[in-house]
């Protein structure tokens, strides 16, 4: 399928999901629809760098935290519309990318992975610091009153929302991993030093691997304080977005855009379904549980099963 | 080495040292390899072949002296923009893209290795439709002349050594180089696989590229190089016809001791 066929499928399929929210009975649904969709988002984020690259970022929390932090900071400047908030996150979090890529990226695997560690560190001490945007206090965050297209809550502007910027990161993903870039960026997780005398040119496409992973990660911050209406740093730098975003794509598969897609999903769904009927303090154990199954039994995640088992039907 | 002098050489390699702490792995080292010429270097294990491949590569940056290819210095040039510029080269230990099938890994250096740029002139910045589709015939002859087509859809982590030693080369073939620098390419081959790779190697002359062959098979060097250098210890102790060369007693001694 051709990329721009993709997009078409993808946002139609978004499109066509949001046109059905009427039907959905509960709004707990939109809550927790939002939540799992999130973690899509993330996962597939830090896929394009952990996934396509094999280069490992722990820090995915700080770039969610900067998208959120970044439309904080907004809402109390200038209270500017929902779509230039998200748009302002996106960017920031990508520069924040740009900028770690350009000087950690030159470190080979483990050191990176320690690098983007101490980054989450050093933002949230930042952040807990700087006043304007609540400090250690946390800032509260009113939900606009007037909604648009006649909705009557504000949780289902936010679901759509995140139902077209899934579609949208799903989008990037796919178009990266099939083209030439993507094919490079395999090469580096395979060989990184073969891949640079084949005539890859590493260190740019790792960086730019890392502007797109950490933009994405951000847009999925960006409405963030609006859902909660009340955030702070212990929120925004959570353990378990650095921990889910990791563990996803490995329990569906880093080699393909639908590996993170269905780990999350499957992961972010459990998750809610515990929260609800036991309770969330079980979310990481599960997580961890199910990271030693597949570690152990299917080590390229589903996908890399259902691969394997293709293979031997052939 | 009179001959190579006489053109513009491809590649000029002069001064070049090389310094691992207290450790001199290259001293002072002058080569010149012609457009199309095939030379083979020689040297006892440690003699610094493989640093020197390392540094004209860009894989290792070199302390002192100057690489030119074309007369351009390309010393402080990226490893990967100096195979845009022409020179590729393959690995003493083979280090195969492993989750690619054998086809996608020719595929890389034809789309990011070419000058000017992949397959068909698309840059491959470009996010256009799958790249891939479009170097397939380029790679699928690559292979054939390699003979590994028939393979061209394994794994290449699960290749034999001798046929992961075959990749190597053909991916290094892949960037249209114009010079190939061949890291022991035949090393645990047999007689006919030698045959084979050489048969290779002498049908690069026709496409005007010039060979580097680092090697300890004898018999595949002689019969392949038009000129031998003899590294020793870090320094290019012979350079010339490769029978004056080898009756040469302080290449005997460095080879077979005292």
């Amino acid at each position: 399928m051709s990329h721009s066929r993709f997009a078409l499928v993808a946002f139609a399929v978004a499109g066509a999901i949001i046109a059905a929210s009427p039907l959905v009975p509960n709004d707990y649904y939109f809550s927790a629809a939002y939540t799992v969709l999130q973690f899509v988002i993330l996962a597939t984020a830090w896929n394009i760098l952990g996934g396509y690259a094999g280069y490992v970022n722990f820090g995915s929390a700080a770039f969610f935290a900067v998208g959120a932090y970044s439309s904080v900071f907004l809402y109390k400047w200038a209270h500017p519309p929902l779509i230039v908030m998200i748009v302002s996150g996106t960017v920031a979090a990508g520069l924040l990318g740009l900028a770690v890529g350009y000087l950690t990226l030159r470190m080979r695997g483990v050191f990176f992975a320690i690098a983007t560690l101490a980054l989450a560190v050093v933002l949230y001490t930042f952040v807990v610091n700087w006043d304007y945007v609540g400090g250690a206090r946390g800032a509260y965050i009113l939900q606009p009153r007037d909604l648009p297209f006649g909705l009557t809550r504000y949780i289902h502007v936010l679901y759509a929302a995140m139902v077209l910027m899934t579609a949208f990161a799903l989008v990037i993903a796919r178009t990266i991993e099939t083209s030439a870039i993507g094919r490079g960026l395999a090469a580096i997780r395979d060989d990184e030093l073969a891949a640079e005398c084949a005539g890859v040119p590493t260190l740019r496409l790792k960086v730019l691997a890392a502007s797109v992973s950490g933009a994405l990660m951000g847009m999925a911050g960006t409405t963030f304080p609006y859902y909660l209406s009340y955030v702070e740093p212990s929120a925004a730098f959570n353990l378990s977005y650095a921990v889910n975003s990791i563990a996803m794509p490995l329990i569906g598969g880093m080699m393909s855009w639908i590996g993170p897609l269905l780990g999350a999903l499957l992961l972010g769904t459990v998750q809610q379904v515990v929260q609800v009927t036991v309770s969330s303090e079980w979310n990481l154990l599960i997580v961890g549980v199910l990271l030693v199954v597949f570690v152990t039994l299917a080590p390229n995640g589903i996908m890399g099963w259902v691969d394997a088992w293709k293979r031997r039907k052939k | 080495m009179e001959k190579a002098q006489e053109v513009t050489p491809l590649l000029q390699v002069t001064g070049v040292t090389k310094r691992f702490g207290g450790f001199t792995a290259l001293d002072a080292v002058d080569l010149a390899v012609a457009p199309g010429e095939r030379l083979g270097l020689i040297g006892p294990n440690g003699s610094g072949k493989s640093t020197l491949v390392n540094c004209i590569a860009g894989t290792l940056r070199n302390d002192a002296g100057r690489i030119e290819l074309n007369g351009r210095d390309i010393g402080r040039e990226p490893a990967f923009r100096r195979v845009h510029l022409g020179v590729s080269r393959s690995f003493q230990i083979p280090r195969p893209f492993k989750s690619m099938s054998v086809i996608d890994n020719l595929r890389i250096p034809i789309l990011w290795g070419q000058t000017p740029n992949s397959a068909d002139g698309v840059s491959p910045w470009n996010l256009g439709s799958d790249p891939g589709l479009r170097a397939t015939d380029e790679a699928m002859k690559i292979l054939e002349e390699i003979g590994l087509s028939a393979k061209c859809d394994a794994m290449s982590g699960g290749l034999t050594q001798v046929d992961m030693r075959k990749l190597e080369l053909a991916r290094a073939i892949a960037a249209k180089p114009a010079l190939l620098i061949a890291d022991e390419a035949m090393a645990g081959l047999s007689a006919s696989e030698v045959d084979d790779i050489l048969r290779l190697l002498f049908g690069m002359k026709e496409r005007g590229v010039a060979v580097i062959m680092i090697e300890h098979v004898m018999r595949a060097v002689m019969k392949f190089s038009e000129r031998i250098a003899v590294l020793v210890a870090g320094r290019k102790i012979a350079d010339g016809d490769p029978q004056a060369v080898v009756a040469q007693p302080d290449v005997v001694t460095a080879y077979l001791g005292q």
